[in-house]
C-alpha cells in the first residue's frame, strides 16, 4: 500500500456518503456549524452540569456544585431570547441566569435584562399571594385571600354578566403578551370581544405603515445580510426585538454594511452608525420621500420588481379609468407626484443638510436589494401621521426591490410560527365599541389609551376589567383621567390586576394576583428575529428541574415562590369555574381530551400541540429519544424553518386553484376551500370576490403566485382602502405636517421627545430588578447647550417642563447629544407609589396625590426612594429616581392609525422656588379639551364607510369578530 | 486529491459536537464511536470542551488565549480569497472545512496549489503536530483514533507538498524566549508555560492532574492557570523539574518530526528545550540547552 492509497479508501467512503446525502437534496457539510458559543455548557451535560463555587472556600464547602440547566425565556421584553436558568441540584434554587445557546434568535446571547432576571425572582417586595382590598379602592389595604375565594368570585361574576347579557363588560388588558393567543383563545371560548392591548401607545403607527403596503402589519430585517441598514430611532439598542437584531447588525456591519440611524439623540445606535442623522422631529417622511424622488428620478430603482410587484395598475386606473394601464405611464406619474420632494425641500423640513440627504440617498442606492429598514416606535409613535414614516420608510425597499431577499425586509408572517392549538373556539358574533370606537375605523389596534373617557362619556360600563402585567396608571397619557376611572365603581366595577409586582395601577385594583415571571410561568412564542422560523418555550424552571429528577409536578405553584402562579394554569381554571357544569359551552374549550371531564394541564396542552402542529418538532425529538414537549422542555426552542426567502414568487399549488376569477389587474379568485396550513400566524384576509371565492394569489407572465395579502396580492404602493375609507389625500406615501411641525408650534415652544427607551430597562416591568435599577435610574431632561444658555438654564438644575395640560419638574441635562432645539426625556423613570400604600423599591419613591383648584398633582413625599427589604439597602446610593412626566401627556389619538402621538410641544423655563424634583401638576379640563380636539379630526364609519361596515374586514384585528358584527347598526334617532 | 479532500471533509464534520447523523462517518472511517450518542458527545466534551479546545490562536498566540493577532492572521486569509471570514476562523473544523474545499481544486491550477500550501503550512501544520499529540494522549471516546488519522494524513500532505524554507509567519511573530534562569516568580512563569507555541509545551488539565499524582501534590479545581499557580505554590521545584521532564519527551519526539517538519518543528523543540532549560538547567543535557 502507498502512503497515499489509505487516504484514497477511506476519502472514497466519505465520497460515497456524501453523494448519498446529496442525492436526497441535502448539504453534506457546508463547513463548521456547530463549534460557536462553545463556552456554554454542553447540552448533553444539562442534566448534571458542575461549576466551582468561588465562595465555597471561604465557608468551607464542597466547591463543586451540581446544576441542572433549564432552558426559559425571558419575559422582560418582547423579543423573547432564550435563557439558561441555573438550577442548584442541592436546594433546588435559580442561582443565575445565563443565555440559551439553542435558541434561533438570541443564539445564547443576552443584554442585561436576562441575567438580571435572577433579581426580580428574588426581589423581596414581591407581591406571593392573592391580594384584596379592604376599604374604598386605592385606600392601600388589602387583606390575603386563597386562589380560590379570588377564583370563585372572579367566575361568579363574570358568569352572571355573560348570562345576563353582560359579555361587553369583561375586558382584559394587556402590555407586551409574550404569547401567541392564548388569553386571545379564553376570551373567544367566554364569547368576549373584549381584549384590549396598549398597542395603541405603542406600535400601531408604525404598523400602519408596514400593513398598507404589504398586508402584515411588522416588518422583518434580514439584517445580518444587508449591505446598508436603515434604522429609525435607537433600535440597535433598544428597541422591539433588538438582541437578536442587534447581533446580526453587528454581523453585518462585520462584513463591511453601512448603518445609517436617524434620531435626534446621540444614542448608542447612532454612535455605531457610519451616518448619524438627527433630523427635526416628524421630518423623517421627507427625508424618506426625497430619498425615493432620488432613486426614481436618476432610475436607480428596480424597475422590474417595481413592474412586476407594486400594485400600480390600481393607481393608474384610479387616475384614468378609461386608459389601459401602462408602466411607462405610471412612472411619469410617479416623477410628477414626487417632484416636489427635492433634497432642498427635505432639508427644510428636517434642518438636515441637503448634501447629507443627498449622500444618504447615495448609500441607500448603493444596497441594490440588500437593504434593511426598520421602525417600529420612534418617529412612528410620536407624531400626528407618524404611520407615514414607516409607510415612507418600507417605499424604499418596495422600489429597491429589497423586500424577501437576502438583506431585504421580509412580511414578519413569513418569519414566524403560531401552531395551531388543540382547540379553537370561534370567533365573537358581536363588536366592542369600547375598544374599536367608530371614529377611528382604520385605528390599527384596540383605542386601548381612550377607555377612561369612553367610559366616562358613558358609551360602556366594565363589570370585571383585568390588567395583565400593564400599568395604564403610569405609562399611558394622562394617568389622572385613569386614576378617576379606576376608582369610580359605577365605571369600573371589578379591578384584577395580574402582576408579579406592586405598580401604579394595581394599588386601584380589587384583586391583586400573583403572576410568575420568566422562569415561573409557560408561554409559547415566535418573532420576526431573521430569515427564518421558530418557536421559543417559557417554562416554569423548577417545575421542569423537578420532574427531570422523577417528581410529578400537576400545578405551577407548587414550585413558584409563595403563591405565586401562571397565567394558562390561572385562565383555564378560571374557564372552567365560569362554566362548571359545562352548559354554558365555554368549559370544552378548558377540558382534557385525554381525561374527559377534567380541567386540561399544561402539559397536556403544550404535548399535543408540540406533537402535532410543529412540522419537524416531532422527528427531532425522537431522534434524540425524547417526546415534543420532553424535547421543547429540555431546549426551550426549536427552529421550524430556515430561510425562507421570496413566498410571494412561489407558485399556488394546483389543488388550490379551482373555477378561477382573474381580475384585469391579475389578481386571482379561487372556489377551492382555504387549506389549513401548519402555521395559524396572523395573516390579513382579504375579501372574496362578489361570487364568493377566496383571493389566493396574483397572475405575473402567466403564472400564480402566491403574492401579498393584500387586497391587491401586490404591494400596494396606492391603498385603495384608505382611498375608500375616507383618507384619499393619504393613498400614497407622503408626508404629514405633525402635531409638533414648526408651523404649528408658538415661537416659545420646543418639541419633547419622550419615547426613548434606557437599554437596560423596559418601561415598568424591569422595575424590581435591583442590579438594572443601579445602572439606570433616573430620566433627566435633555437639552442642548445653546438652548439652555438662551434658557437660562444650568446643568442639574431643576427646571418645568410645560406641556398643553400642566408641568411636570424634572432636572436638566445640558448636552451636545440632542439635536438643539430638541428637549428629551425618557419614559422609563418616574415611578411612585402612594405613601403609606404598598409598593416602593429601588427606583420608586413615596408620593402624594393631590387636587387642587380642579388641578390634580402628584408630589415627592420623599427626596429619594425607598430602599427594599433585603441586604443591599445600604447599597442604594442614588437619590434621583426621575419624574412621571406621562401625567401630563395629554391624548393625542392619531385620526388614522389611532397611534397616541407621543411627541409634545412644551416650554421649558427653571422651576419655581418650592418646585421639588419629581412634582406634577394637571388640569383635567384641559386635558378633555385636547381629547375633544384630537376626536374631532376624525372621520368616523358612520361618515365614510363605503358598505355599510365598521373597518376594512381584511385588516388584521385581535379576535376578528364574525362577518355579521362588522356591520354598522343602525342609526339611532334623536 | 479529491479523496484527501473528502477525507478532510470527513475528520472536519467529527470535530465538531456529534449528531445521530454523524455516525456512518464515523463507521466509514473505522473509528471505534460509543453506542449512546450520549456517551459520544460526553467524549467529544471532554476532549475538546475540557482537554483542547480547538483554536490555532490557543497554541499559536503569544497570550495562549483565543483571539488576537493569530485569529486576526486567519481572518485575513478569508479575506485575501475574497471570502466572508467565519466568526471563528482559527476553529479547527472551519481550517479543515476550508483546506477540504482547497484540496478539492488543487489540481485545477497552479494558484489553487499555492493555496493549498498556504493553508497547510501557514495555519494548519504550525500548531496541529503538538496539538493532535495531546489530543491522541488525553482525549476520550473515538478521539485519539482520529487524531492519529489527521496526524498521518497531514504528514501526507506535507510530504506532497514539500517543506518550504521559511517559519510560518504566526512563529516567526512570536517573541524569543526570556534568557537565563527562572527566579521562582510565579506569575512570571504562568503566562509563558501557557503559550504553548513560546514554551513548547501543551499542559491540558489532564497532564496537570497527572503532574499532581506524580508529585503528590493536591489540586485546586478551576481553569489551567489557576491549577497551574497552585501546585507551583505548593512545590515549585517539583513542578518546574515535572514540566520540564516533559518537555524534554517532547523534544525527542520532535527531532524525529522534524523529517517532515521541517523548521516547524524545530521551533517547538527549540522553544520546549528552552522551557526545560529555564526551568529546571541542571536536568538538560548540554547539547540541547545551545540549542535552545
Amino acid at each position: 500500500m502507498n502512503s497515499r492509497s489509505w487516504i484514497e479508501r477511506l476519502g472514497g467512503r466519505i465520497s460515497a456518503l456524501r453523494r448519498e446525502t446529496e442525492s436526497r437534496g441535502e448539504t453534506f457539510y457546508q463547513g463548521a456549524s456547530r463549534i460557536h458559543l462553545a463556552g456554554f455548557p454542553p447540552r448533553e451535560r444539562w442534566d448534571d452540569w458542575v461549576a466551582i463555587d468561588p465562595s465555597a472556600s471561604r465557608h468551607g464547602r464542597d466547591p463543586q456544585r451540581h446544576y441542572a440547566l433549564v432552558p426559559t425565556t425571558c419575559f422582560n421584553c418582547e423579543s423573547a431570547c432564550g435563557l439558561l436558568a441555573w438550577v442548584d441540584k442541592e436546594t433546588l434554587s435559580v442561582r443565575k441566569f445565563e443565555g440559551n445557546p439553542e435558541h434561533p434568535g438570541s443564539r445564547g446571547r443576552n443584554c442585561a435584562k436576562g441575567p438580571a432576571t435572577v433579581t426580580q425572582l428574588t426581589d423581596p417586595d414581591r407581591i406571593l399571594h392573592p391580594l384584596k382590598r379592604v376599604g374604598e379602592r386605592g385606600s392601600g389595604r388589602w387583606r390575603q385571600v386563597s386562589w380560590d375565594e379570588a377564583l370563585d368570585d372572579l367566575a361568579g361574576r363574570i358568569r352572571r354578566a355573560l348570562d345576563e347579557g353582560r359579555r361587553r363588560e369583561i375586558m382584559y388588558h394587556v402590555g407586551r403578551p409574550g404569547e401567541d393567543g392564548f388569553t386571545e383563545r379564553v376570551l373567544a371560548a367566554w364569547g368576549v370581544d373584549g381584549h384590549n392591548s396598549h398597542t395603541n401607545i405603542c406600535s400601531s403607527g408604525g404598523r400602519a405603515g408596514y400593513h398598507y403596503w404589504m398586508g402584515y402589519d411588522r416588518p422583518s430585517a434580514d439584517f445580518a445580510n444587508a449591505r446598508v441598514i436603515l434604522l429609525v430611532s435607537s433600535h440597535l439598542e433598544a428597541g422591539h426585538y433588538f438582541n437578536p437584531h442587534a447581533q446580526r447588525i453587528m454581523e453585518a456591519r462585520k462584513a463591511g454594511a453601512k448603518v445609517i440611524v436617524l434620531d435626534v439623540r446621540m444614542s448608542n445606535s447612532a454612535t455605531h452608525a457610519d451616518h448619524w442623522v438627527a433630523p427635526y422631529p416628524g421630518s423623517e417622511a421627507a427625508i424618506f420621500l426625497a430619498i425615493a424622488r432620488h432613486l426614481v428620478h436618476t432610475g436607480r430603482y428596480n424597475r422590474s420588481f417595481v413592474e412586476r410587484w407594486w400594485n400600480w395598475r390600481e393607481w393608474l386606473r384610479s387616475l384614468e379609468p378609461d386608459t389601459e394601464p401602462d408602466f411607462e405611464r405610471f412612472e411619469e406619474h410617479l416623477k410628477r407626484t414626487w417632484a416636489g420632494f427635492t433634497f432642498e425641500f427635505a432639508a427644510r423640513e428636517s434642518g438636515i443638510d441637503a448634501a447629507q440627504i443627498e449622500e444618504l440617498a447615495e448609500t441607500v442606492a448603493g444596497a441594490g436589494s440588500a437593504l434593511s429598514t426598520h421602525n417600529w416606535r420612534s418617529a412612528a409613535a410620536g407624531n400626528l401621521g407618524g404611520w407615514q414614516v414607516s409607510r415612507t420608510l418600507f417605499l424604499l425597499n418596495a422600489l429597491l426591490g429589497a423586500v424577501g431577499t437576502p438583506g431585504g425586509v421580509f412580511p414578519n408572517g413569513w418569519n414566524k410560527f403560531v401552531p395551531r392549538p388543540p382547540k379553537a373556539p370561534p370567533h365573537p358574533d358581536w363588536w366592542n365599541e369600547l375598544t374599536y370606537p367608530q371614529e377611528y375605523p382604520l385605528g390599527m389596534n384596540e383605542m386601548s389609551f381612550l377607555l377612561p373617557y369612553f367610559l366616562r362619556e358613558g358609551r360602556g360600563r366594565l363589570d370585571v376589567y383585568f390588567t395583565r402585567v400593564y400599568n395604564p396608571v403610569w405609562t399611558n397619557p394622562g394617568g389622572f383621567t385613569w386614576i378617576d376611572a379606576l376608582t369610580d365603581e359605577s365605571l369600573v366595577g371589578l379591578h384584577v390586576a395580574l402582576t408579579p409586582t406592586w405598580n401604579e395601577t394595581a394599588y386601584f385594583a380589587d384583586y391583586v394576583l400573583p403572576m410568575g415571571i420568566s422562569s415561573e410561568r409557560h408561554d409559547l412564542h415566535s418573532y420576526e428575529t431573521h430569515d427564518g422560523q421558530w418557536i421559543g418555550f417559557r417554562q416554569p424552571v423548577l417545575r421542569a428541574a423537578r420532574e427531570r429528577a422523577g417528581e410529578t409536578v400537576a400545578d405551577t405553584r407548587e414550585v413558584n415562590p409563595g403563591e405565586v402562579w401562571e397565567e394558562n394554569e390561572f385562565w383555564l381554571d378560571l374557564t372552567w369555574r365560569i362554566d362548571p357544569d359545562g352548559e354554558r359551552g365555554i368549559r370544552e374549550f378548558a377540558e382534557s381530551r385525554e381525561r374527559p371531564g377534567e380541567r386540561i394541564g399544561v402539559d397536556e396542552y403544550y404535548g399535543e400541540i408540540f406533537a402535532r402542529s410543529v412540522p419537524g418538532l416531532p422527528g427531532a425529538a425522537e431522534g434524540e429519544g425524547l417526546s415534543p414537549l420532553q424535547y421543547m422542555r429540555r431546549y426551550g426552542a426549536f427552529e421550524v424553518a430556515r430561510g425562507v426567502g421570496p413566498v410571494h414568487e412561489s407558485a399556488v399549488d394546483e389543488s388550490e386553484l379551482e373555477d378561477l376569477a382573474v381580475t384585469p389587474d391579475g389578481r386571482v379568485y379561487t372556489a377551492a376551500a382555504p387549506v389549513r396550513g401548519a402555521n395559524a400566524v396572523p395573516t390579513p384576509a382579504p375579501e372574496p370576490d362578489a361570487q364568493g371565492r377566496r383571493p389566493v394569489g396574483v397572475e405575473v407572465e402567466g403564472r400564480i403566485l402566491r403574492g401579498f395579502p393584500t387586497p391587491s396580492g401586490r404591494l400596494e404602493f396606492w391603498s385603495s382602502t384608505l382611498a375608500q375609507w375616507g383618507w384619499p389625500e393619504y393613498a400614497l406615501p407622503t408626508y404629514i405636517h405633525s402635531h409638533i411641525h414648526p408651523s404649528r408650534m408658538a415661537g416659545d415652544e420646543m418639541p419633547l421627545i419622550s419615547t426613548f427607551r434606557l437599554p437596560v430597562h423596559i418601561h415598568t416591568r424591569s422595575a424590581n430588578a435591583k442590579w438594572l435599577n443601579e445602572i439606570a435610574h433616573t430620566n433627566p431632561l435633555w437639552i442642548h447647550p445653546r438652548d439652555a444658555a438662551r434658557l437660562h438654564i444650568g446643568g442639574g438644575q431643576l427646571v418645568r417642563v410645560e406641556t398643553a395640560i400642566g408641568y411636570f419638574v424634572a432636572r436638566a441635562w445640558v448636552t451636545e447629544g440632542i439635536r438643539p432645539g430638541v428637549l428629551g426625556c425618557s419614559h422609563h423613570m418616574g415611578r411612585w407609589h402612594v405613601q403609606g400604600g404598598p409598593g416602593g423599591g429601588q427606583i420608586d419613591r413615596a408620593v402624594t396625590l393631590r387636587e387642587s383648584d380642579g388641578r390634580r398633582g402628584l408630589t415627592p413625599a420623599q427626596s429619594s426612594p425607598e430602599s427594599p427589604a433585603d441586604g443591599d439597602r445600604a447599597r442604594i446610593w442614588w437619590t434621583d429616581v426621575g419624574v412621571h412626566q406621562n401625567l401630563t401627556f395629554a391624548v393625542h389619538p392619531d385620526p388614522v392609525s389611532g397611534q397616541h402621538c407621543w411627541h409634545q410641544a412644551v416650554r421649558v423655563r427653571p422651576a419655581e422656588a418650592g418646585d421639588a424634583h419629581g412634582d406634577v401638576w394637571v388640569d383635567t379640563t384641559a386635558a378633555d379639551r385636547v381629547y375633544r380636539e384630537w376626536l374631532a379630526m376624525t372621520r368616523p364609519a358612520r361618515q365614510v364607510s363605503p358598505d355599510g361596515t365598521r373597518r376594512p374586514r381584511w385588516l388584521l384585528r385581535p379576535l376578528k369578530p364574525t362577518a355579521e358584527a362588522y356591520r354598522l347598526p343602525p342609526e339611532e334617532t334623536p | 486529491m479529491k479523496a484527501a479532500a473528502e477525507l478532510v471533509r470527513g475528520l472536519a464534520v467529527l470535530s465538531e459536537r456529534p449528531r445521530r447523523e454523524d455516525s456512518p462517518i464515523a463507521t466509514a472511517l473505522e473509528l471505534p464511536v460509543p453506542e449512546s450518542l450520549e456517551a459520544w458527545q460526553a467524549a467529544h466534551t471532554a476532549t475538546f470542551l475540557q482537554q483542547c479546545p480547538p483554536y490555532a490562536s490557543i497554541y499559536l498566540g503569544e497570550a495562549g488565549a483565543l483571539g488576537g493577532p493569530v485569529r486576526d492572521r486567519v481572518a485575513g486569509l478569508w479575506r485575501a480569497l475574497g471570502l466572508r471570514a467565519p466568526g471563528e476562523p482559527d476553529h479547527l473544523a472551519t481550517l479543515l472545512a476550508l483546506y477540504a474545499g482547497v484540496l478539492e481544486q488543487a489540481g485545477a491550477d497552479d494558484r489553487w496549489q499555492h493555496l493549498r500550501r498556504v493553508v497547510l503550512w501557514e495555519h494548519l501544520l504550525p500548531w496541529l503536530p503538538p496539538f493532535l499529540e495531546r489530543v491522541e494522549a488525553v482525549g476520550e471516546g473515538p478521539y485519539p483514533e482520529w487524531s492519529r488519522m489527521l496526524q498521518r494524513l497531514l504528514r501526507a500532505e506535507a510530504e506532497a507538498t514539500g517543506i518550504p524554507p521559511e517559519l510560518p509567519l504566526h512563529l516567526r511573530a512570536l517573541e524569543a524566549p526570556s534568557p537565563g534562569g527562572w527566579d521562582g516568580d510565579v506569575d512570571a512563569v504562568l503566562g509563558p508555560l501557557l503559550a504553548p507555541a513560546r514554551s513548547g509545551v501543551i499542559l491540558p488539565p489532564a497532564d496537570l492532574r497527572r503532574l499532581a499524582r506524580d508529585t503528590g501534590l493536591g489540586m485546586r479545581m478551576g481553569d489551567r492557570r489557576l491549577m497551574l499557580r497552585s501546585l507551583l505554590e505548593q512545590d515549585a521545584t517539583a513542578v518546574s523539574g515535572w514540566i520540564a521532564g516533559a518537555a524534554l519527551c517532547r523534544c525527542e519526539r520532535l527531532r524525529v518530526e522534524e523529517r517532515w517538519l521541517g523548521a516547524v518543528a524545530r521551533h517547538w523543540r527549540d522553544r520546549a528545550a528552552a522551557t526545560a532549560c529555564w526551568l529546571a538547567p541542571g536536568e538538560v543535557p548540554d547539547a540541547m540547552a545551545e540549542n535552545g
